[in-house]
């Protein structure tokens, strides 16, 4: 067993030439921990995550420069597709499909990727996802209806729902409460939470409390370098460099 | 002060009577056109008019002569119009669609662009000269006319209304729907297949419908094209008639002006129902 389950070598990525979204980002992820990715807007937090599951592959013109090693293999040398499905993805904004029904879109991994499994395996994996994003009260009588249905944030959790049924290794979470009620981003808080007994949590976040709640690391980002990385504590109350610092001040 | 305000409210009013007036005025040729097509063309409305071929100037001219209703129908038209238009559509809409799947992914690039003042330029060639470009390609190497050339010369009109409306649908999905199935694993077939279309359906076919109902009234590609038929013909190697070739050729024809009308009704209706059938598909009260 790898100590690190992703290994982050000098990862540059831009997205026009001489202009670096990220510059040379190095750092090592440890497993089932939950890591805050900060910064500002532009920072290059979003552009870090989509990084790690190739996600900046469906563009033409972005360059990526650096290795990135999942569980001590270059992501670059296994398929494309393996690796999205090990390393799952919340975006901002809630997708749910609009033609299928809840169960269809918890459970539409499997179909993208070709699988078929059977109906008692189905339920399974559907409930016990849907359990686990603590959806399963409010869904568990609708799940054959349309999600468009659902109020905003629940849509969200479906969304995660989704990426959580492939039993991915590492999630990735662009600012997945940022359109949230707050009822709900507790819910997800707890869920992300809990989750690390699982997998390896990445989220990016602009809500400093909400990293210093729930993750273990925390890493910052300004203007596409990595200024500081460690652990949450450490880096929310002595922060090693002066312009975590002066981030930390201007956003509490 | 107050007389001041009364005559704003006159000229307020003024303006206000102008505009419902002028889009009175702007409705009345509508209105006209569907009462005429009622008043005049109901009288040779029976069941043998879709159900038998168009009859012989001779057999209208001996019927009219002694006051009778003129005798046939239009159902060589109305097999004629399924076959050519469904030959256009079975051409023009996987086309239309996989040329607009591309111009969805690859929307600045300079290719794409060109692509797009291709179609502008496509959708105002007259009809006409799609009919040419399918005589010279089709029926003159092959030496016959057929529903297979009428259907081209259609699908070259279709073309670029299904373009278009296929990539206006597609760009009311929300923007990272693809990467959402890109993320959990699809490869571009399946997020294309299993995601992207599926959702945009209800607006593609809409849209094929639309360009289907537009095809339906086109007559002039087909005269030199499909060349026309008194019979009902369902082999596409041979030459068919449509609902509006027959109307053209009524229209020629002094002893068939009662058939001019109801045949001109009947493709009116028609391309109401298809659009009316489409409308309701794209706002979701019928699904596909």
């Amino acid at each position: 067993m790898d100590k690190y389950i992703l290994e982050i070598e000098k990862l540059s990525v831009s997205y026009k030439q001489g202009s670096y979204a990220l510059k040379e980002i190095s750092v090592s992820l440890e497993p089932n921990k939950v890591v805050s990715v900060i910064g500002l807007a532009l920072a290059g937090k979003s552009t870090l995550l989509r990084s790690l599951n190739r996600l900046h592959e469906i563009y033409t013109g972005i360059r990526i420069e650096g290795r990135i090693l999942f569980k001590g293999e270059n992501i670059m040398n296994q398929p494309v597709i393996d690796i999205r499905k090990k390393i799952g993805m919340v975006f901002q904004n809630p997708n749910v499909f609009p033609n299928m029904s809840i169960y269809q879109n918890v459970l539409y991994g499997y179909r993208l990727n070709n699988i078929s499994l059977s109906k008692a395996e189905n339920d399974r994996i559907a409930e016990e996802t849907l359990r686990e994003t603590g959806l399963w009260d409010d869904v568990k009588d609708k799940l054959q209806s349309r999600p468009n249905i659902l109020p905003h944030s629940l849509q969200q959790q479906i969304c995660i729902a989704r990426a959580l049924a492939l039993q991915p290794e590492i999630l990735l979470m662009d600012n997945p409460t940022a359109q949230l009620q707050p009822a709900y981003i507790n819910v997800v808080e707890d869920m992300i939470y809990r989750l690390r007994d699982k997998m390896t949590v990445i989220i990016a976040t602009q809500n400093l409390s909400q990293a210093a709640r729930i993750s273990d690391y925390t890493l910052f980002l300004e203007d596409g370098e990595l200024i500081e990385f460690g652990d949450t504590s450490q880096l929310f109350w002595s922060p090693a460099d002066k312009r975590t610092e002066r981030f930390i001040m201007s956003q509490s | 002060m107050s007389r001041l305000k009364s005559h704003r409210i006159r000229i307020d009013r003024l303006v206000f009577g102008g505009v419902v007036f002028c889009a009175v005025l702007a409705i009345c040729p509508l209105i006209g056109l569907i009462f005429d097509l009622f008043v005049n063309g109901y009288k040779q409305i029976h069941f043998d008019f879709f159900i038998q071929v168009n009859p012989t100037p001779e057999e209208a001219r001996l019927f009219q002569s002694a006051g009778l209703l003129i005798p046939g129908g239009i159902l060589n038209g109305i097999t004629g119009s399924f076959s050519v238009v469904a030959i256009a559509v079975l051409i023009a809409a996987p086309l239309g669609i996989l040329m607009a799947l591309f111009m969805y992914d690859d929307h600045s690039s300079r290719f794409s662009n060109f692509f797009h003042c291709l179609i502008v330029s496509l959708m105002g060639i007259p009809a006409i000269i799609a009919g040419m470009i399918v005589y010279l390609w089709m029926v003159e190497p092959f030496h016959s006319f057929s529903a297979l050339a009428g259907g081209v010369s259609l699908a070259i009109v279709m073309l670029p209304m299904i373009i278009y409306s296929t990539l206006d649908a597609l760009n009311t999905l929300p923007a990272n729907m693809k990467e959402e199935g890109a993320a959990l694993g699809g490869t571009y077939t399946n997020v294309i297949f299993l995601i992207i279309l599926p959702a945009a359906k209800d607006k593609i076919i809409s849209g094929i419908l639309v360009a289907a109902s537009r095809a339906v009234g086109i007559t002039s590609p087909l005269i030199i094209t499909a060349l026309g038929s008194s019979e009902v013909r369902w082999n596409v190697q041979e030459p068919v008639s449509t609902v509006s070739m027959l109307l053209w050729n009524f229209f020629n024809n002094p002893s068939m002006v009662d058939m001019v009308w109801t045949t001109a009704l009947f493709l009116f209706l028609t391309v109401i129902v298809l659009n009316i059938i489409a409308k309701s598909i794209y706002h979701g009260q019928i699904h596909t």
